[in-house]
Formats: structure tokens, C-alpha cells, sequence
């Protein structure tokens, strides 16, 4: 399976929108992406936690400290009403990008005006 | 998944600090052991699920280090949101203490308010006038003047040709007439060399300034009005510039309005307009008659400059005495001997030189009295609060058993007395405005009144609220946490409070030592000026200082000749005198008591002076009924006969200090005297007046008749002084018409009573007094208030003690004089260090006074009984309290 690399500053999109379903650990958001995408994208597990931290420190997700399923102490995250907005905002210009880059991409032929 | 609730989170918040690491590190175990266990669970082997995992998630050091910094960086902010909250707690605590004792708070507000109200108020006034006196100007630091006096026009332009270092100009203001309407007015035209605008940097508010080429001979004449000028007496005139007004009957086109505020280098003088120096031959009054801008002799001007960039201010002087060293010795004959160079900054000089020393020096005196009020203030304040504290001690107590660290409790007192001392502060700004707007008709020595001075909060005046509020913040909370925190022992919860702090502590008597002795020399000062003013009031000037009125007119603006002067004279004379209401009339040179002054050589046939004696005389060029008019009787002969002769021209009338000095034991009338080249007979013996300041010793003084002497040298402006037999203020109105009638042309200002004249010569004794009594008053009462307080204070702490000693049969006299004794050493410390610091000031304010000595005993001994009177009484007050209190309720009221 070849992986896709991933396109930059949509990491943070992904994990709020991962997190528009419900509150998530860190590990769910991870395994939530994997499941969506069928683990197409190649994302460094790593780079997950710093994204969170910072989303949070920007007031978009709260975390709480919660127990697991296996009752392990995690860190769990929720969308706060400020970060449902900014996911909004982010899933509209990602429209807008993917539209435009599809035109361009898909074009036959280029139409250039005569002056 | 299991949820914790909400506030668990907040709780971990709270302590995210120390654990942000292990929290990085369990959150990242923990998403590592779900990976390895979910691929455990799919049977990989646990070996190669651990690579696994690892490739999956990168490297683990970065994503620990990217989650620290994030970590790190929000644990700071918390940290300060938190000190911001404690602090907002902490003003929240103090506002609503406070608020629990509104009474204490607005006596502590006032007082403090009052203190840096008039602090403020007082340091505006200097601001305007000594420290930033040169508004409109762009770069006044660069400004210099000359500080020799006046120079003339061929030494301005030597110097401005040959300076290196200086760039300069000159100007010259003087009053003329000026005339825009049907009748010509008075006003302070500034002669300005073509490049003052540029070297001041001040552009027009409207039009244009005056340039270099319109300082040019040929030039058309032009004019730049000043903006207040333009605002007040030509009622905004939207279409002015263009049109013409005349300076001493000579046509000029406006072609500017000066911008607002600009007033030159004079402070003390606002020019109404600038000419330029090329036009002066052509309005030059007609004293002024062969004097050329090319006569070297005659100096008039006032040279200032710029200093060119990265010259100082000694070497600008330097050169200059350098290029002053070689005029005198080009032009020995010409240059006048007082031909002294000096510079100074422009915003130093431009204080006039005669009022210069006097205006310093009362802002000096003020400052310092006001700076007295306010240490006073504080001091008042700091007690009040210490007593405060003191009732406050169980509630201090409880706190620290309560777990509250002694520096928290520190700065809950700092973070109160810096909300009192804010609060004040803005009190003060409003007090200040309050003070400028009632004081706005005040004249100040030199002739300036507040209101001129234009007075606004700027931001040096915002700089000296907030220092002092911040200062006196900081000195109430160091003092109070000071005594609470660290004389409060742990005694005190267990002590019941008569025991602690029986007495009060040596600072608080200190603090009432000190404001017994900051209130005894403000007292001794307002004492010291309402003697003085007593003494002047009582002085006799000699002559009449009821129903007089004076006005003053200026042929010479008119261009008058001698002939048509002296005819306009005796007309004007003629009719005023035919109004109904007046007594007399008569012109006179100089009026009494103004500073005017003409001077004669002298020589008396017959008298041999001593080797050093000047012999000079003072003069006063008046008509025929001058004695009558102003109440000077007559001691022996005549006065001067009714109609002018060439006769009357050779006759003079002398004071009897006159007559006593050069003619000793013999009678004066019939001998001669050479006044100035001029032979005269004495005609009479006037009695002594006082001629220029209400103290003068009798000097000898000459009057001379009106007739052949219409115009003098310079100034040809003249008095007119009229008794009247009702108010002289109704006459106004006609005396100025008729002398308009009889000379159209001939500007008439100053009009008004003579009264006027006295009251503004003892501004000192009145400003002193007015000012230092109300300070000196407010400051009594302080003063008791703070003994009052202390007292007090002591006194319910001893309640018990009192109650014993009643009980045990003392006599309640006793027990009351046992009280107001122990207060007594430091009434009487502060009153002796009052006294030392009075005699130590008193010197400072001795030339403002009047006959009065600055140790004057009679206001020592009776500033020592009020003040002693007053404490006495206020401490007796609730020691007296206490004593009539049954021993029973005391013995019980623990």
C-alpha cells in the first residue's frame, strides 16, 4: 500500500474534524484517521500530539484527563464551540482549494484570451 | 470510556505546572501501549509489533519536545493570569474594605486629594510659566537670547554677518496704536527681523508669516495678526487677511494670522502683531524723531538665535563675547559701556528681567509651602490609617492563623493605599482644574494672568500625579504593613485588646510630630504675611488713593507735533474738567506708585555735595492742578499759577525732602536750581509722598509744569489722573470720549481707578497672604485632626487603665492631664522642629515683606499659642471622654 503524504495544515483540520464526533484520546483520533482514510495517508503518529497540544493551547479542543476503556489514565480531547467554528472555516477553504486545484488539474486545454 | 467531570480538569489545570512532563510522557506511554496492543491483539509478535509501533509513531524525543514548549509557554501565561487575578482580588478586597467605612475612606480621599491638588495646581503655574514658557516655538532647547539687554540694529547685523554658530534675529515689542475700527487702540506690536518666523519655526495659521523680503525698505508693509488677537478683538474676522490696519496712522495688509499660541519669547507679553523691522522709521512715535535702525548708539532691540547643529551653548557665547570684544573697539564712542554679551536658553530668558527674580522666587516660596501641605497630607493619612490598622489587628491575626502569608498580607495593605492614593489622584486632577478656573482672573507679578497662562493637564503633570500618588501609595502601605505585620505578635489572639498596643507606637509620633511641625511654618508663614500686609495697608502713600482715576494716552503714536500736543493737552484738561463728577484733573509723566520714573541731573547754586553723592533728582512733568488732584498738600508757597507763561516754564514746586537735603534750616522758595541744564526758580514745598514703592524713605522730588515740555524722548506716553466726587468708574465711559473728540488719533488705554494700582502693588502681601492663610489653616486643622486622632487612639486603648484608676479614687482632673501629658512630647518635638525649620525658611520669604522681620516675635508667640491651644484642646477632648466613662463599663468593655 503506497501512502500518501500529507498535504501541510491539514493535520489540524483532520483532528478537529475527528474530533467533531465526539471526545477522543489522542491514540482514537489517531485510529479514527487510519480507519477513514484506510490508512491511506501517511501521517507520523508523533506529529499527532504536538497538533493537539497546540489546538488546545489555541482555545479550538479542552483535554481531560479520563479513564480509557481498559481503565488507563488518557488524556482525553473535546471540540470546544470556538474549534467547531474554526473546523467549519477549515473544511470551506479545503473545498475551495480541492475545487480549484481539481479545475486546473482536469483542464483539456488551456484558454488563453487573444489580445 | 468513563468521564470525569468538568471541574477535575481544572483542578489538574491548577497543577499543571510541575507535571507538565510526566503528563507529555503518559499520554505518549499511552497511546504507544494501545498501538502495541491492538497489533498484539492481530498476532503480530511482540518483538516485531514494538518496531512496529515505533515506525508508526516517529521519533518519540521531537514530539516530547514539541509538547514540552507548547506545555511550557501556557504554563507562563497561566502564571501570569494568575498574579493578574490575585491582584484584581486583592483591589477587589481593598475597595470593598473601603467601602465597609465610606466616612474614613472620603476624609483619607480629601485629604490626600488636597494635597496633590494644590501640589498640582502650583507646579502647573510653574510649568507654564518657568519651565515651558514658549509655546508655538519648534525647537525652544536650541533658542538662545542675549541676556546683555537691548542692542542695535547695525550690532545685530554685525553679529548676524559674522557669527558661525549662531543664527540670528532680533525683535523689539512695544505698545502702539493701532487702528482697525473708528477709534485707534493700544497694542503690542513686535518689530521682527525677516527671518524670526523661519529661526522660531512657527508657521501661519492662516496666510503667511512674514518673510525676509518684507524686511526690506521698499517692501509693501505687512503684517501678521496674532491668532488671539485675531480671536478677541477682530471677533474671528473670516475675510481679514488683505485687509488693512493701521500702526500709528501707516496702512498694513494683513497677510497672516500667527498660529494659535504663538507668542514669541516674551512670556509675559503676547504681541498682538508682527511688523517687520523695515517699517519701523515709518511708524516710529514722533519721540522717537532722528533716531535711524542705522544709529549705533541707540539700542533697542532684542537679539536671540538659533544655534547651528551640534554647537553649545559656551561656544555660541564664546564667539559671540568674542565678536561683541571687537564692535567696541570699531565703534569706541557708539557702543553703549553696558555692552555685555551673554547668552542663556530663550526659555529662561524670556521671563522679563525685572520680574524674572520675584517670579522665580514666589513659585519657589509656593512650591515649598505646597510640597509642606502635602507631606502634611501624608502624614495626617499614614495615622489615620495606623489607627485604622490597629482596630484591624484581630482581622490581621486571623488571616495569618488562617494560613495567609505574611506578605500577601503586605501587599493587601500596599494594594489599598495605592487604590486610596489613585483615587486621590484623580480627585486631585479635578481639584487642580477646579483651582484654575477660580484663580483665572489672578495676576501674577509681571503683569500675567492665570488664565493667559492657559493652563490643561499635560503630560508632565500627569507624571507628577501619578509619581505622587504612586509614592504616597506605597509610603501608606510600607507603614501600615510595616505595623501590622511586624509589631503584630501572636499575642494578640490571645491578649485581650487592651493590652496591645496600650500606647501608640514611636512612629505615630513621630508622624505627629511632624505634622505639628510642618503646620507651625505654614502657620508662622501666613502669620508672617498678614502682619505684613497689616503694616502695608496702614502706610500712608501721601497722597489720595479714593476716587481716582487714571488714564494714560500717547500723542506721540498720533505723530503729533510739539505744538499740536501741547494744545491737545490743555483741551483735554478743559473738558474733563467741565464733566459733571469731576473735582480736578491734571496730566502727569509719571504715575505714583507704577515704577515709572524720569530722572534729571541737578545742581543746586550754593550746595556742595559729597565726594560720592549723585546728583540726580527725580522729576514728574505734571499740569497745574497735579497737587490738588492726587491730595499732596502744599507746605510753603505756591503752587503753579493758573495760566501758562513762558514764566511757569522756570518754575518748579520740590518735596520737603528736597528742600530739607539742599537747603538745609532755610527756606527754599525763590532759590534756584539747575535741573538738566535748565535754570528754575522754587515756587513751593510740597509734602512727601511715597513715589514708587509704599516703604520708600522720602527722596527728594521735583515737579515740573506740563507747558513746553509736551514730548519727551522715547516715550511720549502721559497719565491723566482725575478726582472725582463719585465712583470713578462711571466716568470712565466719558473720559474717554472726550479725549477721543479732542484727539481722534491719539490711542487712550489703561483706564481705570488708581485702587486697582495699590492692589496689584501688594500682590505679594495679598497672594501671600490669601494663599499661606488658607494653607496655614488648612493645615491647623489637620494638624488637630491628626492630634485629635492619636489621642484618641490611645485613649480608647486605655479605657481599662483609666477605669482602674478611677476606681482606685485618682481624681478624673488627673487622669485626664495623665493623657493629654503622655501626647505632649511630641506636640512639643514637632513645635521646636517647626520653629527651627521656620526661621530657616522665614529668611527665604523676607523680601516679600513689609515691615515686618522674618523672625517677627509677635507672630511666633502667637502661632505657638494657637497651635499649642489647639492640640492641647483636641487631645483633652477624648481624654475627657474617657473620663467621665464609669469605671464599671470600662472595668467591663473588654
Amino acid at each position: 500500500m503506497a501512502s500518501l503524504d500529507l498535504l501541510p495544515g491539514t493535520l489540524d483540520a483532520m483532528i478537529l474534524k475527528a474530533l467533531s464526533w465526539g471526545t477522543l484520546h489522542g491514540y482514537g483520533v489517531a485510529r479514527w484517521i487510519e480507519q477513514v482514510t484506510e490508512d491511506a495517508l501517511a501521517i507520523e503518529e508523533g506529529s499527532l500530539y504536538p497538533a493537539l497540544h497546540r489546538l488546545e493551547e489555541r482555545g479550538w479542543i479542552d483535554a481531560v484527563w479520563g479513564l480509557s476503556d481498559n481503565n488507563r489514565r488518557a488524556r482525553f480531547y473535546r471540540l470546544t464551540s470556538k474549534g467547531r467554528q474554526q473546523l467549519r472555516a477549515e473544511v470551506s477553504r479545503w473545498q475551495r482549494v480541492a475545487a480549484a486545484v481539481e479545475k486546473v488539474l482536469s483542464a483539456s486545454k488551456p484558454t488563453v484570451a487573444e489580445t | 470510556m468513563k468521564h470525569t467531570p468538568e471541574p477535575l480538569w481544572r483542578r489538574y489545570l491548577r497543577f499543571w505546572g510541575p507535571r507538565v512532563s510526566e503528563d507529555i510522557n503518559e499520554e505518549l506511554q499511552f497511546h504507544l501501549d494501545m498501538r502495541q496492543r491492538e497489533l498484539e491483539d492481530r498476532g503480530v509478535s511482540s518483538q516485531r509489533a514494538k518496531e512496529e509501533v515505533m515506525a508508526r509513531f516517529g521519533s518519540l524525543a521531537s514530539a516530547r519536545n514539541a509538547c514540552l514548549a507548547v506545555g511550557q509557554r501556557r504554563e507562563r501565561d497561566e502564571r501570569r493570569g494568575e498574579r493578574l487575578s490575585g491582584l484584581k482580588h486583592d483591589i477587589a478586597y481593598a475597595v470593598r474594605g473601603l467601602a465597609r467605612s465610606p466616612g474614613f475612606a472620603a476624609v483619607v480621599i480629601l485629604v490626600l486629594a488636597l494635597g496633590v491638588g494644590v501640589n498640582l495646581t502650583i507646579f502647573g503655574f510653574v510649568d507654564a510659566i518657568v519651565l515651558h514658557p514658549l509655546p508655538g516655538i519648534r525647537h525652544p532647547e536650541r533658542i538662545v537670547t542675549l541676556t546683555s539687554g537691548s542692542l542695535s540694529y547695525p550690532a545685530y547685523r554685525d553679529f548676524k554677518e559674522r557669527s558661525r554658530t549662531v543664527e540670528v534675529g532680533a525683535f523689539r515689542q512695544r505698545s502702539l496704536s493701532i487702528q482697525h475700527g473708528s477709534e485707534p487702540g493700544l497694542a503690542t506690536i513686535a518689530t521682527v527681523t525677516g527671518n524670526y518666523f523661519r529661526l522660531l519655526g512657527s508657521s501661519a495659521a492662516k496666510g503667511r508669516t512674514l518673510l525676509p523680503e518684507d524686511d526690506r525698505p521698499e517692501s509693501a508693509r505687512a503684517m501678521v495678526v496674532a491668532y488671539s488677537y485675531w480671536r478677541h478683538a477682530l471677533g474671528e474676522d473670516p475675510g481679514l487677511l488683505g485687509k488693512v490696519i493701521q500702526v500709528n496712522g501707516v496702512p498694513f495688509t494683513v497677510v497672516g494670522i500667527g498660529a494659535a499660541g504663538f507668542r514669541g519669547l516674551d512670556v509675559t507679553e503676547q504681541p498682538d502683531a508682527w511688523i517687520s523691522m523695515a517699517a519701523w522709521p515709518d511708524v516710529a512715535p514722533s519721540g522717537f524723531a532722528g533716531l535711524t535702525l542705522e544709529t549705533r548708539s541707540w539700542s533697542w532691540m532684542t537679539m536671540f538665535g538659533v544655534l547651528k547643529p551640534g554647537v553649545t551653548l559656551p561656544q555660541a557665547e564664546q564667539e559671540l563675547k568674542q565678536i561683541g570684544e571687537e564692535m567696541k573697539q570699531s565703534y569706541p564712542g557708539e557702543t553703549s559701556r553696558n555692552f555685555i554679551i551673554g547668552l542663556s536658553p530663550a526659555s529662561v530668558a524670556s521671563l522679563p528681567g525685572s520680574s524674572r527674580g520675584d517670579i522665580v522666587r514666589f513659585f519657589g516660596v509656593l512650591l515649598a509651602v505646597v510640597g509642606a501641605v502635602f507631606l502634611l497630607a501624608c502624614a495626617n493619612v499614614a495615622n489615620l490609617l495606623l489607627a485604622r490598622t490597629a482596630h484591624r489587628r484581630r482581622e490581621i491575626e486571623v488571616r495569618l492563623t488562617l494560613g495567609a502569608s505574611r506578605t500577601r498580607i503586605a501587599r493587601q495593605f500596599l494594594t489599598e493605599s495605592l487604590v486610596l492614593a489613585s483615587i486621590s489622584g484623580l480627585v486631585a486632577v479635578g481639584l487642580m482644574m477646579l483651582a484654575v478656573y477660580l484663580l483665572r482672573g489672578f495676576t501674577l507679578p509681571g503683569g500675567m494672568t492665570i488664565e493667559a497662562m492657559n493652563i490643561r493637564p499635560n503630560i508632565r503633570m500627569i507624571a507628577i500625579v501619578f509619581t505622587a500618588t504612586f509614592l504616597t501609595g506605597v509610603f501608606l502601605g510600607a507603614v501600615q504593613a510595616a505595623h501590622a505585620v511586624g509589631a503584630t505578635s501572636m499575642t494578640t489572639l490571645r491578649e485581650s485588646g487592651a493590652a496591645a498596643g496600650r500606647t501608640r507606637s514611636p512612629l505615630q509620633a513621630g508622624l505627629l510630630a511632624a505634622q505639628i511641625a510642618l503646620s507651625l511654618v505654614l502657620l508662622v508663614g501666613a502669620g508672617l504675611f498678614t502682619r505684613s500686609l497689616q503694616r502695608a495697608l496702614e502706610l500712608d502713600p501721601g497722597f489720595r488713593t479714593s476716587n481716582l482715576l487714571s488714564a494714560k494716552v500717547d500723542v506721540g503714536l498720533a505723530r503729533y507735533t510739539e505744538s499740536r500736543a501741547e494744545q491737545f493737552y490743555a483741551e483735554a484738561i478743559e473738558r474733563i474738567n467741565r464733566l459733571p463728577g469731576v473735582t480736578s484733573a491734571s496730566w502727569s509723566s509719571a504715575n505714583l506708585l507704577t515704577g515709572e520714573e524720569n530722572i534729571n541731573t541737578l545742581v543746586v547754586p550754593g550746595y556742595v555735595p559729597a565726594e560720592d553723592e549723585a546728583m540726580e533728582v527725580e522729576y514728574n512733568v505734571v499740569s497745574r492742578d497735579f497737587l490738588p488732584t492726587m491730595g499732596i498738600p502744599l507746605i510753603r508757597g505756591n503752587n503753579f499759577p493758573a495760566k501758562g507763561t513762558l514764566a511757569t516754564r522756570r518754575e518748579v514746586v520740590i518735596s520737603e525732602a528736597m528742600s530739607k537735603r539742599y537747603w538745609p534750616g532755610r527756606d527754599a522758595v525763590g532759590q534756584t536750581v539747575i535741573a538738566s541744564g535748565d535754570t528754575n526758580t522754587v515756587i513751593g514745598i510740597a509734602r512727601d509722598a511715597r513715589y514708587h514703592t509704599l516703604t520708600d524713605e522720602p527722596i527728594p522730588y521735583m515737579y515740573l509744569p506740563l507747558e513746553g515740555r509736551a514730548i519727551g524722548l522715547g516715550s511720549s506716553t502721559i497719565s491723566l489722573v482725575i478726582h472725582t466726587s463719585g465712583d470713578p468708574d462711571n466716568l470712565v465711559g466719558d473720559v474717554r470720549r472726550e479725549l477721543h473728540s479732542v484727539g481722534p488719533q491719539v490711542p487712550v488705554f489703561d483706564i481705570g481707578t488708581v485702587n486697582l494700582t495699590l492692589n496689584q502693588l501688594l500682590f505679594p502681601q495679598r497672594t501671600g497672604v490669601s494663599l499661606l492663610g488658607a494653607f496655614g489653616f488648612l493645615a491647623l486643622v489637620v494638624a488637630t485632626m491628626g492630634v485629635y486622632g492619636v489621642v484618641g487612639f490611645v485613649v480608647a486603648r486605655r479605657v481599662r487603665e483609666v477605669g482602674i484608676r478611677m476606681a482606685l479614687g485618682e481624681a478624673s482632673s488627673s487622669v485626664v492631664w495623665r493623657m493629654v501629658k503622655d501626647n505632649l512630647g511630641p506636640i512639643l518635638g514637632g513645635m521646636i522642629v517647626g520653629l527651627g525649620l521656620a526661621v530657616l525658611l522665614g529668611r527665604t520669604i523676607a523680601s516679600f515683606l513689609y515691615g515686618v522681620s522674618p523672625a517677627d516675635p509677635v507672630t511666633y508667640l502667637a502661632t505657638i499659642g494657637i497651635l499649642l491651644l489647639s492640640s492641647v484642646i483636641a487631645a483633652l477632648v477624648p481624654a475627657r471622654r474617657a473620663s467621665r466613662v464609669s469605671p464599671m463599663m470600662a472595668l467591663r468593655s473588654e
